[in-house]
């Protein structure tokens, strides 16, 4: 698995790094601001590579339960974002994931591995404005694919599908999106829908709606503050058949972020996410995300 | 140029840090349970060409028992009493919680019997553990179930906690612990084999001290042993095969014979 991968980024990596030095993407598209991978404005032969980094723990199961899960887990998702035109984009996504649940009865499950990886498209169906366009639209789709590892202990014993990278399932994202740009200020708000297939080891994941809004403001040029709402829905997952009760439901959650331009074209954010609105199933309790990403343009 | 090699040197580094696939698994607190069978000398015995163990029960009879296997199943760690625990499994018997009692049955079956024909220990079973104190144990004679002893190749036993196969020296009764290590007695005997117990029946045995279970130490290894030499005392072996009289006093007899001999905390 991370043979193909390192081949398949080796390759492109080097490819766009040996390329003769473009124009600043900045000036390419006539927009200032400081966007991460999957939000720029797209423009004929733009390349980004991107790195998110992700930790985030989660409990589930009530106090009184034996069986109640914590999960602890670090997320590194590499992706590479090309624009084949003004209108149409593709990006790539691998995540690479820490898990480690743990239980009340002090057992302990950790995987390491690659986790699904996931290719979608973006394109621009409606645009207003002068130059590159201060309103833009458009839709997203995309396929995640069942490319992650199933993590073995030493002794071959398979982990827990909670405590492997990802569920393992086949899933088709659909979506659409709206983005603002006028400097000092970007807004944007999308929908996307996972359409879940079957997972490994007997897990059904429900499907999710995943819906976004954030607005940017522009200090400079180089430094900006991020507001944003990120909220999703699912039903129930479900087990050979049988539905979790602590699983599934509504949570939103608000992100603080601070982007900042390092040179020409890097992108960096870190952001804090807080639970806001909590109506998840059964027992849940998400506690707050922290997110460090990295773009750069090639 | 410089941003850009370091992003690339960033991606590789990324990519270098996932390098590997691995996991691992500890388990959680739990008490594993483990029986040996004591209190009898083993033999080739040349006539059955199948091993045995010889012992004397409490009347002197000399039995020399063929098979011994008993369905014995960890059923309950007791959590040791107190105001506060009372007070809990008040609380979950109120709740209906999954608590009945303080432990619970590992989904990984037991992999061997009581075979008093064995001088090993055998893995009879475990069960999940929580923070807390804890004073002793339940442990059961269960019979086993048809579909199970399948799979155990142990079918005699299926309906049944209990299968023996003993051979008794009627002469052998009376004699004095001298003339019997002398030999030379008179040698006929009879054997019978049967199996017992159709009904769950359970004991409780008590630890020493009280075993805390905590982050730090959460492994329980129970160490039971068996004197399977006391198993036929007070018995009437010539009806124990269809008397059920004669056979509640032999289980009565295993159950007893059953003890606590190592407790390891880690």
């Amino acid at each position: 698995m991370k043979i193909r991968y390192l081949g398949l980024l080796g390759s492109l990596a080097l490819a766009a790094a040996s390329s003769p030095a473009l124009a600043c993407s900045t000036c390419k598209c006539g927009d200032p601001t400081i966007t991460l991978l999957g939000a720029e404005k797209a423009f004929s032969g733009r390349f980004r590579l991107g790195l998110d980094l992700l930790w985030r723990s989660e409990t589930q199961g009530a106090d009184s339960n034996p069986r109640q899960i914590t999960t602890d887990e670090t997320r590194a998702v590499l992706g590479l974002a090309y624009s084949a035109s003004e209108r149409l984009s593709f990006a790539l996504q691998l995540p690479y994931v820490e898990k480690t649940i743990s239980r009340r009865d002090f057992s302990r499950e950790q995987g390491r591995g690659w986790g699904d990886a996931e290719l979608s498209a973006r394109y621009r169906l409606w645009k207003s404005g002068s130059m590159s366009g201060r309103h833009l639209a458009g839709l997203q789709a995309g396929v995640r694919a069942p490319t992650g590892d199933s993590v073995r202990d030493r002794q071959g014993q398979l982990l827990n599908i909670d405590a492997q990278p990802d569920a393992g399932a086949w899933a088709g994202k659909f979506g659409g999106w709206y983005a603002f740009h006028q400097f000092p200020w970007f807004s944007s708000v999308s929908a996307k829908y996972y359409l879940f297939g079957d997972g490994e080891q007997g897990f059904e994941p429900a499907d999710v709606w995943v819906a976004s809004a954030s607005t940017q403001y522009g200090v400079t040029t180089r430094y900006a503050v991020e507001l944003g709402l990120d909220a999703r829905y699912s039903r129930e997952n479900r087990y050979s058949g049988v539905l979790d009760p602590d699983s599934g439901g509504t949570l939103a959650v608000a992100r603080l972020g601070l982007s900042a331009r390092i040179g020409q074209e890097l992108v960096t954010r870190v952001a804090l996410q807080v639970p806001a609105l909590d109506q998840l199933n059964g027992d849940q309790e998400e506690d707050p995300t922290v997110q460090i990403s990295l773009a750069y343009d090639f | 140029m410089l941003i850009r090699t370091l992003c690339l040197g960033l991606v590789g580094l990324t990519l270098g840090a996932c390098d590997s696939t691995s996991g691992s698994i500890h388990e959680g607190a739990q008490a594993r349970f483990s029986v040996t069978s004591v209190g009898a000398s083993s033999d080739e015995h040349s006539k059955h060409s199948s091993s045995y163990v010889t012992f004397r029960s409490a009347e002197g009879v000399r039995i020399d028992l063929q098979v011994g296997q008993v369905n014995l199943v960890p059923v309950e760690i007791k959590r040791c009493t107190s105001l506060t625990t009372m007070l809990e499994s008040i609380g979950q018997g109120l709740i209906g919680a999954a608590w009945a009692h303080s432990g619970a049955h590992e989904d990984d079956e037991p992999t061997a019997l009581l075979d008093a024909l064995s001088d090993e220990a055998n893995f009879i079973g475990s069960l999940a553990l929580d923070v807390g104190d804890y004073c002793g144990i339940v442990l059961a004679v269960e019979p086993v179930a048809a579909q199970s002893a399948a799979s155990n190749e142990s079918t005699e036993l299926a309906g049944h906690g209990v299968n023996v196969y003993p051979c008794y020296f009627h002469n052998t009764a009376h004699l004095s612990d001298e003339e019997y290590a002398a030999g030379g007695y008179d040698t006929s005997h009879s054997c019978v084999q049967f199996q017992a117990g159709s009904d769950v029946t359970t004991m409780e045995l008590n630890f020493n001290q009280v075993v805390s279970i905590s982050d730090e130490r959460h492994h329980l290894e129970i160490g039971l042993a068996a004197h399977i030499d006391t198993w036929f005392d007070g018995v009437a072996m010539d009806d124990v095969a269809s008397d059920e009289d004669e056979q509640a006093r032999m289980l009565s007899n295993i159950r007893n014979s059953i003890y606590i001999d190592t407790l390891e905390l880690n």
